[in-house]
């Protein structure tokens, strides 16, 4: 990707985004909307994302409505698919999730004129957009129910372990330095168990998801309790 | 705009995507943006590493059903569209309302220079300041020409008040820009351009 990683503290586009457009400008319409439709990354004349859609506002501030509905068709045509096999991997098909991402996507683009993070960091948006869809629209079954605090759950209704797993689980975090997002990624859902490690039957399990073996998922899980379990011992002093 | 820098979201997604932890900022979350917090940790989890198996760059062809859907959301961003234009005030308008100006000061940083602008006490611009700054605020570069090459504003009572320019000449916008605290970036883009 040519998106910078880091979140830039500026609402301005970044040189990437800069040089789309300058290069945009000199095109007719016509050309301009075949370029529109390469989609190949690493084609020549490909126009990144953010800077479709600074087009689209710019056409459509400048009155040229047919234009900048046009460029929108395209875009909207390059993100779909994309929106689509991203749930799919989750096992999301039910189509609500996947409209819910676009139109989040579709009503930013219509309301804002000027410059905005879909211009600068297209990409970190879009996951942003489908994370607000998945959690708004996806029921999922929370079962944070740690086996290392099952000796505090009998001492009141587990109301102090919530507590204590809660205060644990957050220094867990902040004591956990990976430098991979894929760790940090693998960290998060194993410790929340939310997607199981392994199941044929489920939608969908980490295995598939990560491309990783069972055996190197499960030491990982035992790696990351023991940390957890560290963090609980430090919290509980 | 994009949401509060210290909201669950956003320092669930700085965990995840920059490995940034700010434990300061969590610790003064409430219980229930804490369940937040853990709720956005696995949800950005679940959505990156479903991402990362799909090629973001690869050319799907779209079948039949994935055309009309996109036909249905195209339906839906014309009439969020015009829903907008129906409330939104006219590009000239909003270019003699001051708020308009301050609302691109963390980009331009100098509060002197955007009313300078505003009150169209400067001449000669550079082209490509002339769209950056009408991207930035989303008109036209038509309407911005117009308002820049009008007369000097006279100043309401109300705006002498938000702050005024040290003087009330007319400026060339060169020497004006050179001598501001627009980030250097900016300033090289804009003074080695062309003259609108």
């Amino acid at each position: 990707v040519n998106e910078d990683q880091d979140q830039p503290d500026e609402l301005y586009h970044p040189p990437f985004v800069r040089e789309a457009l300058e290069w945009a400008e000199n095109l007719s319409p016509s050309d301009l909307l075949t370029a529109a439709r390469i989609n190949d990354k690493g084609g020549s004349g490909f126009i990144p994302p953010p800077a479709v859609v600074r087009l689209i506002r710019r056409a459509r501030v400048e009155g040229n409505a047919e234009l900048s509905t046009r460029l929108t068709a395209i875009l909207i045509e390059r993100l779909l698919p994309y929106v689509k096999a991203m749930f799919n991997q989750l096992h999301q098909e039910k189509n609500d999730v996947v409209q819910e991402t676009m139109k989040r996507f579709l009503g930013d683009l219509a309301e804002m004129d000027g410059i905005d993070w879909w211009e600068i960091t297209f990409t970190r948006k879009l996951k942003g957009a489908a994370v607000d869809a998945y959690r708004s629209m996806v029921k999922r079954p929370r079962s944070r129910t740690a086996p290392w605090l099952a000796e505090y759950e009998k001492s009141d209704d587990g109301k102090a372990a919530r507590a204590l797993e809660r205060k644990a689980t957050l220094r867990a975090f902040a004591d956990a330095h990976f430098r991979r997002q894929r760790d940090r990624e693998l960290f998060v859902l194993l410790i929340e168990g939310e997607i199981p490690i392994e199941a044929a039957d489920a939608p969908t399990d980490l295995v598939r998801l990560s491309g990783l073996g069972v055996s190197t998922l499960r030491n990982k899980k035992t790696q990351y309790e023991r940390m957890l379990k560290a963090a609980l011992a430090e919290t509980r002093k | 705009m994009t949401k509060d820098i210290r909201s669950p979201a956003r320092l669930a997604e700085n965990y995840i995507i920059d490995g940034t932890w700010d434990a300061k900022a969590i610790e003064r979350l409430d219980e229930t943006a804490i369940e937040e917090l853990f709720d956005c940790l696995g949800a950005r989890a679940a959505v990156e590493l479903a991402a990362s198996n799909v090629d973001e760059g690869h050319y799907y062809e779209l079948d039949d059903e994935t055309r009309q859907e996109a036909q249905a959301l195209q339906s839906f961003y014309l009439s969020e569209v015009a829903k907008v234009r129906a409330s939104k005030a006219a590009a000239s308008e909003m270019l003699i309302d001051s708020a308009t100006w301050l609302k691109i000061e963390p980009v331009l940083k100098d509060r002197d220079f955007l009313l300078r602008l505003f009150q169209r006490r400067l001449t000669d611009f550079a082209s490509t300041f002339v769209q950056d700054v009408a991207d930035l605020i989303g008109v036209s570069r038509q309407s911005l020409t117009v308002h820049l090459n009008g007369d000097p504003l006279t100043l309401a009572a109300e705006h002498r008040n938000r702050g005024k320019p040290k003087d009330e000449g007319v400026e060339d916008f060169r020497a004006a820009l050179a001598r501001s605290d627009v980030p250097e970036v900016l300033k090289r883009r804009w003074l080695v351009g062309e003259t609108n």
